[in-house]
C-alpha cells in the first residue's frame, strides 16, 4: 500500500507535478534524518545531509525507474551523502544531541549515553538509531536497511550488548 | 555470572529491548526470578533502554521544524527549477529583438564574426553570411524544442512549441501530447506571464524581467544564434540530409557560445546548426552546454522550423481561464 502510494507521487512528480514531492519529503523525511543520525552521530551534520538528500532526490527522480522503490533509493542517496559527509570530515565533531530546554537531572547520563553512542561500530549504530527513532519496530528497520527480519534484531542486540559495555566500562574508570 | 546465565545474555538484551519471541519470554522469566546477577543485568539494560527512549525522544521533538525547513527548500528549489526552466528556454531556444542600442553592438561583433569566418574560405555550399542576414530579417520564427538525455529514450510526445515575433514570444509546453504550460513574454512591457495548466495547479504567475535576460534572450534567440556560432571558433561539418532536406553544418565547442555569466561558469560546449542548401534557413540546432562543473547540463534540439512567417498578434494575448489562480509574487 504505502509502495503503490509511493509510486503514485513518484510518478505525479515525473510529470512536474511539484506538491507531489512535499508529500514524499512528508513520508520519508524521518526515516531519512534517522538515517543519518545513525551515520553521522551528529544531529546538526544529519539535519544538513538529510536535507540535501531530500533536495537531491527532487533532482534525480526524473531518473528513478522503479518508483515503488523511492523509500529505499532516497535512504541510498541518504546513505551515500552521510559517507561523503564523514570522508570530507576533517575534525570529530561530539554526538550533539539537542538538550531538552529545562535542566534535566538526566544531562549527566545522557552525555555518557551519547558518548557511548558515538562509540558504537557505524553497522551497529544506523540500526540502533532507526530503531528507537522509529518507535522500535524491528520489522520496518529490517525493510528500510534491506536485512532480514532476524538480521535486524540481531544487530539492535549486539549494538544494546556492546553499549551497555561501554556504558559500564566508563563507570568502572570512574 | 555462569556459562548459562551468559547465553542468557542475548534474550534479556533481546527482552528489555522489546524483540524477544513470546516463546522465550517464559523461560527466561523463570531463570530471571532464580538468578540475582541475570536480574541485575536485566535492571541495568532495562534502565538504559529509558535512557535510549527518552534521548531519542528529545532529539524526535524537532523533527517537524526540521521537516518544515527541508519542505521550506523544496518548495524553494521548485520555484529555482521553474525559473531556472524558464531563463533554459530563454538561454536555448527564444526571444526576440527589442533595443535597437543592443542590436548595433551585436551586429558589430556579428560582422567581425563573419569576416572572420569569410576569411577562413569556407567551401560550403551554403553561404553563411546570407543565412545570418535572412534569419535576422525573418519576421516571425516557429519552432519546436526538445531536451534530451543521452541515457534516456528519445521521446517525441515531450516537447515544446515556440512562437516568436519582433516583440513577442509565446511558449506551450507538452508532455505527453498534453500541454502543461504556457509562457508568454511581452518585451515591450518587460513581462513574462507563466500559466500552468496541470489539473492539481491550474494558476498562473506574472513577473517582470530585467535587462539582464532580455540581453541574455537577445543573444541566444535562434535569429541571432547563427551569428553566435559565426563568431565564434567552429568547423565545417559537410553536407548531411536533416528530416529530408540536404544541410551544410557547423559545429563550435567555444566556451564562448554560452553567455551564462559568471555566476554559472561554463564548463563545456557543444553545438551544431544544419541550414538548408536550397532554402538557406537553420533546419535543426542541437546544443549540448554543461555550467557548474557537470551541476548544470542544458541540452536540447531545435527543430520543424518555420522561418519569416506571419504571427497574428493574438496569440500572444494571455489566454488565462477564470478558474486559474493568480500565483504572483
Amino acid at each position: 500500500m504505502n509502495a503503490h502510494l509511493d509510486e503514485s507521487l513518484v510518478c505525479a512528480c515525473q510529470r512536474d507535478d511539484k506538491t507531489a514531492y512535499a508529500e514524499l519529503v512528508k513520508r520519508h523525511y524521518r526515516h531519512v534524518f534517522a538515517m543519518c543520525l545513525g551515520m553521522l552521530g551528529n544531529v546538526d551534520d544529519a539535519e544538513d545531509v538529510a536535507q540535501e538528500a531530500m533536495l537531491k532526490g527532487l533532482l534525480k527522480i526524473k531518473k528513478l525507474d522503479k518508483a515503488e522503490q523511492f523509500e529505499s533509493w532516497i535512504l541510498q542517496i541518504a546513505r551515500n551523502l552521510s559517507i561523503d559527509f564523514l570522508r570530507r570530515r576533517k575534525r570529530t565533531k561530539v554526538f550533539g544531541v539537542e538538550q531538552p530546554k529545562q535542566p534535566s537531572q538526566r544531562t549527566g547520563e545522557n552525555h555518557d549515553l551519547q558518548q557511548a553512542i558515538r562509540r558504537l561500530p557505524q553497522e551497529l549504530r544506523v540500526p540502533l538509531t532507526m530503531y528507537y527513532f522509529d518507535r522500535k519496530n524491528a520489522k520496518t528497520i529490517a525493510l528500510k536497511l534491506n536485512i532480514s527480519h532476524s538480521g535486524a534484531c540481531q544487530k539492535i542486540r549486539a549494538a544494546r550488548k556492546q553499549l551497555h559495555e561501554l556504558l559500564t566500562e566508563r563507570t568502572k574508570h570512574e | 555470572m555462569n556459562n548459562v546465565c551468559e547465553n542468557m545474555k542475548d534474550q534479556i538484551a533481546d527482552l528489555v529491548t522489546g524483540i524477544l519471541s513470546e516463546d522465550h519470554v517464559q523461560k527466561l522469566q523463570q531463570h530471571l526470578d532464580e538468578c540475582a546477577t541475570c536480574r541485575d543485568y536485566a535492571r541495568a539494560l532495562k534502565n538504559e533502554d529509558m535512557l535510549l527512549t527518552e534521548f531519542f525522544a528529545v532529539t524526535d521533538v524537532n523533527t517537524a521544524s526540521r521537516q518544515e525547513r527541508v519542505l521550506q527548500a523544496v518548495n524553494r528549489s521548485c520555484v529555482s527549477k521553474q525559473t531556472n526552466s524558464l531563463l533554459i528556454w530563454r538561454t536555448i531556444m527564444k526571444s526576440t529583438i527589442t533595443k535597437l542600442a543592443a542590436a548595433a553592438v551585436i551586429i558589430t561583433a556579428i560582422t567581425l564574426g563573419l569576416f572572420e569566418f569569410i576569411g577562413t574560405g569556407s567551401s560550403s555550399g551554403v553561404v553563411w553570411a546570407e543565412v545570418a542576414r535572412k534569419v535576422q530579417a525573418s519576421r516571425g520564427v516557429i519552432y519546436r524544442s526538445r531536451e534530451f538525455m543521452p541515457d534516456s529514450r528519445d521521446d517525441e510526445s515531450d516537447y515544446t512549441m515556440n512562437y516568436l515575433s519582433s516583440t513577442h514570444s509565446r511558449l506551450d509546453s507538452y508532455k505527453e501530447d498534453q500541454i502543461f504550460k504556457t509562457i508568454y513574454d511581452d518585451y515591450n512591457t518587460k513581462t513574462v506571464i507563466l500559466v500552468d495548466h496541470l489539473p492539481s495547479h491550474k494558476s498562473y504567475v506574472k513577473m517582470t524581467f530585467d535587462e539582464k535576460i532580455q540581453q541574455s534572450n537577445f543573444l541566444t534567440n535562434p535569429k541571432s544564434m547563427v551569428q553566435r556560432f559565426l563568431s565564434c571558433e567552429h568547423r565545417e561539418l559537410g553536407p548531411k540530409t536533416v528530416e529530408g532536406v540536404l544541410c551544410e553544418g557547423i559545429e563550435t565547442t567555444d566556451l564562448a557560445f554560452d553567455r551564462s555569466g559568471p555566476d554559472y561558469p561554463t564548463y563545456s560546449v557543444m553545438a551544431r546548426i544544419w541550414v538548408s542548401v536550397e532554402t538557406g534557413y537553420p533546419v535543426q540546432i542541437e546544443i549540448e552546454i554543461v555550467r557548474n562543473n557537470g551541476q548544470i547540463r542544458l541540452a536540447d534540439v531545435l527543430d520543424q522550423f518555420q522561418w519569416d512567417v506571419e504571427l497574428d498578434e493574438s496569440m500572444f494575448e494571455p489566454n488565462i481561464p477564470p478558474d486559474y489562480i493568480d500565483i504572483s509574487p
